[in-house]
């Protein structure tokens, strides 16, 4: 399934994300640019997030069509960030994403929330398959795993490790 | 079970079923009007765009009623099966039962009483944490009617009901002109409070966006104010997010509310804190019974998920997570939840009824799901169905099939299903495997190997 962003694969490179940069590095640059700097050359800083997975009308009219079906998959198979913070990264709508828990990562297109809807530092995406996978087991004797407010890493990936369509 | 009903009639070649109910989300609206051409749905009059979706995407399954293994199979060989499976098993797991009828729920519970099964619902993934700080804290609550006819504050705390519940606002706590709230929309305040500016949050006169997983913190905060106690102004906006001047604000209007609600959603229950979240608003509704009339309701998810928590505490006296396993139930949730159940690799079978937690469970969970025999029952295909060992597609309640779902405030409604399906009903699988588990236990009982 081709619908996600078609200048992704012109803006990311191929070589693999840097992790744990040190922030003193960042301090005499600026942000912005060193982001753009690092996306041309195919990384992107590691940064944090928290994720808050959720119901959507695109994802609740997608179950009755059916969880194979493309509105299903396209609806649980995007990450939601705020303009400002695709900006101060260097992003650009559709851009492959990896997000990282302590339990698990998946490879999806990020785009820009409408409006005010997320403030910085928060990431939506619709429950499903791909929000399950960054979930623990643990439940704290409740039950329910934590499945919303998760602590979360963005790094920039490559569009071909993108999960969308691949549900079990 | 009858799947006839009598509120059909015949208009421009089409079927048309009055009063017909919705069972995608705990609104069950029971208003809706189905047009039916043969054997598909082609309006439904009254719903919103998830219950359109809902009956206009249920058509016959062209796929075989049962598989095992994949393999197409008859019902019966796959009963058979399936009663093998669970009745063998050392550990069996029954889970799912939120979006179907309360009479198959009925069954379930049966089955796993038979078995000595472990038995949960998709309330452990809901509210479960809010079925917990029920038993520890009480619920101050009314029905869906009193709020429409009476409440002048809505809040909503990490709830977005503009998508999850579309007609939450229209049919029953926002628009509505009710008996002491003649002017409606204009007769009522309403307060949103959120991590995000969700489509909820564009109706309402006050948004107040909080700190993710802050909730308790900030519940405690109201909890403080009603009762007049002083509060470290610093503290509150550093761990809230929000000055002390909005939550003084919200309180002088929580008091001077002539009859206020809190409706909470999986903001809250989701969330670290989770059961402790729901015990402080449920403290909170408490206390504002010192001062006004205050009531407070989870908004629940699926159809008939209400259902299933009022059939298992009737048949065992717990809501969820109950396990038989002693011939006599025990709840503990964290231990006989599904989540944990499977995460912690205990189950050595399953029967999945309703639910999809091939997709909506924790990685370790599904892995040993996966890695055992299972049964699962499911008009659509999906991740769970396609894992299982025997899989059956069964005919859609309230669209197929009649019986009883309770709307999120505990009201019982009968469904009106609008054409018949090929398919069995779950509530016949589910009866022709507790025929057979019934059997083999009385066999087992006059051999002499059990007690009664
Ligand atoms: S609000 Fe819920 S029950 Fe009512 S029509 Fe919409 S989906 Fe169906």
């Amino acid at each position: 399934m081709m619908w996600w962003c078609a200048s992704r694969t012109a803006t990311i490179g191929n070589s693999g994300p840097v992790r744990s940069s040190p922030v003193w590095l960042f301090a005499a640059f600026d942000p912005l640019a060193l982001c753009g700097m690092l996306r041309q050359a195919g990384i992107m800083t590691n940064e944090t997030f928290i994720l808050i997975p959720g119901r959507t009308s695109d994802q609740g009219c997608g179950i009755s069509e059916g969880k194979y079906a493309q509105r299903y998959s396209q609806a649980i198979s995007t990450v939601q960030m705020n303009a400002d913070d695709m900006k101060r990264l260097g992003l650009e709508e559709g851009c492959a994403v990896r997000i990282r828990s302590e339990f698990g990562s998946v490879v999806l297109p990020v785009v820009a929330v409408k409006g005010d809807e997320l403030p910085c530092g928060l990431l939506f995406m619709a429950y499903g398959e791909y929000s399950s996978r960054l979930m623990g087991g643990e439940t704290h004797g409740s039950g329910m795993p934590t499945s919303k407010g998760m602590d979360v890493t963005i790094e920039s990936a490559d569009p071909s490790e993108i999960d969308t369509g691949r549900i079990s | 079970m009858s799947r006839s009903t009598d509120a059909e009639a015949t208009r421009g070649g089409l079927k048309i079923v009055e009063d017909a109910t919705c069972t995608f989300c705990g609104c069950v609206c029971d208003d809706i009007e189905l047009h039916v051409q043969d054997d598909h749905i082609v309006k439904a009059k009254k719903a919103c765009v998830l219950g359109t979706s809902w009956f206009l995407n249920h058509e016959v399954e062209d796929v075989p009623s049962c598989r095992i293994e994949g393999r197409p199979a008859s019902v019966e060989e796959g009963i058979e099966r399936a009663a093998k499976i669970l009745y063998e098993a050392r550990y069996p797991l029954i889970y799912g039962l939120s979006d179907t009828t309360c009479e198959s729920q009925r069954v379930a519970v049966s089955i796993a009483d038979w078995i000595g099964a472990n038995l949960d619902t998709t309330t452990s993934v809901c509210h479960g944490p809010s079925g917990m700080a029920f038993q520890g804290v009480g619920e101050v609550t009314c029905s869906l009617g009193e709020v429409r006819n009476r409440a002048d504050l809505i809040i909503f705390w990490g709830s977005n009901p503009a998508e999850s519940h579309p007609r939450h606002f229209t049919r029953y706590s926002l628009m509505p002109k009710g008996m002491f709230v003649p002017g409606g929309r204009k007769d009522r305040t309403c307060v949103v409070i959120d991590v995000r500016k969700t489509k909820s949050a564009r109706a309402a006169d006050v948004f107040i966006p909080i700190r993710p997983r802050k909730d308790f913190e900030a519940l405690w905060t109201l909890r403080a104010l009603a009762a007049e106690i002083e509060v470290d102004l610093e503290q509150v906006e550093r761990e809230t997010g929000q000055p002390l001047v909005v939550w003084q604000d919200l309180m002088d209007r929580m008091k001077a509310a002539r009859f206020g609600v809190i409706f909470f959603g999986m903001g809250l229950t989701m969330t670290r804190g989770k059961h402790a979240n729901s015990e402080a608003l449920l403290a909170l509704t408490r206390d504002m019974n010192r001062h006004t009339r205050f009531v407070c309701k989870p908004n629940r998810g699926h159809g008939n998920v209400t259902g299933a928590d009022n059939v298992v505490s009737w048949r065992t006296g717990f809501p969820f997570g109950v396990n038989l396993g002693r011939g006599y139930p025990r709840f503990n949730p964290g231990e006989y939840t599904a989540s944990d159940v499977l995460a912690n690799r205990e189950a050595d079978a399953a029967m999945i009824i309703a639910s999809d937690p091939m997709a909506n469970f924790s990685q370790p969970a599904r892995e040993h799901l996966k890695s055992i025999p299972y049964v699962a029952l499911d008009p659509k295909e999906t991740p769970t169905t396609r894992a299982a060992t025997v899989a059956f597609t069964v005919a859609t309640y309230g669209i197929n099939v009649a019986g009883t779902a309770y709307r999120m405030d505990d009201v019982p409604i009968p469904l009106r299903p609008a054409f018949d399906s090929p398919h069995p009903s779950d509530y016949e699988i589910l009866r022709g495997i507790e025929r057979r588990v019934q059997k083999w236990y009385a066999a087992e009982v006059r051999s002499g190997r059990w007690e009664v």
